[in-house]
């Protein structure tokens, strides 16, 4: 087929596969949002090309349907006493705080990290049933009750983007 | 002085700290150091808040 250009519809036919000239099509030239996934090859989008948007002060990031959310607080300068030491060996201090997170399908895994002094403070489990897609309720215990007064807590949810 | 309350507005911890609170927390005229007694599945919460004052949960 031979090139013809069309001065009334200002098209070009004819042009053959490959027939422009390599690196001759630049990014203006691109129409936006023109580049289709199945454009794009397989296994091809390398982490480079990722934007970096978990920055400092965000708190969530959608990655591929997975998504994670950060957060922090500060535990309660009260705690609830379970009884006496020997009650709840290691654990007669306890205190709980809830959490609450949006954007997940399903309840997100929610991990957490408790800073202190005391060795024996940590992290103890989540409540039987007050844990959702849009909240969370977390358990610290400790032998002593300063291991989880006025802590600074971190934590991280990470599940099924909604 | 801050605490966080429940529907029945039983007192689920203080914070003598306000500005370390979560947002939900309301002010309170004291704080005490223990909230509660016993294992969490029979929890007592030991205050309550009553127009602004902390008062014992009888």
């Amino acid at each position: 087929m031979a090139l013809v250009f069309n001065g009334s519809n200002n098209t070009i036919t004819g042009l053959a596969v490959g027939g422009l000239p390599d690196g001759i099509v630049d990014a203006d030239t691109l129409a936006s949002n023109s580049v289709t996934t199945a454009k794009i090859l397989d296994n091809n989008v390398t982490g480079a090309k990722t934007a970096n948007e978990m920055t400092s002060g965000s708190t969530s990031l959608n990655i591929g349907g997975m998504r994670v959310v950060q957060g922090s607080f500060t535990t309660s300068s009260s705690v609830a006493d379970a009884g006496s030491d020997t009650t709840y060996p290691g654990a007669r201090y306890y205190t709980s705080t809830t959490i609450s997170y949006s954007g997940f399908a399903t309840v997100p895994v929610v991990t957490f990290s408790l800073k202190g002094g005391y060795h024996e403070a940590f992290v103890s489990s989540a409540h039987e049933s007050e844990t959702s897609t849009t909240a969370h309720r977390q358990y610290f215990a400790s032998h002593r009750s300063g291991g989880i007064t006025s802590n600074p807590v971190t934590w991280t949810a990470i599940g099924v983007a909604s | 002085m801050k605490c966080v309350i429940n529907a029945k507005g039983e007192i689920t911890g203080f914070w003598e700290d306000g500005s370390k609170a979560p947002p939900e927390a309301v002010t309170c005229d004291k704080v005490y150091s223990i909230h509660g007694e016993g294992p969490p599945e029979n929890q007592k919460l030991l205050y309550k808040l009553v127009d602004g004052k902390v008062e014992a949960n009888t």
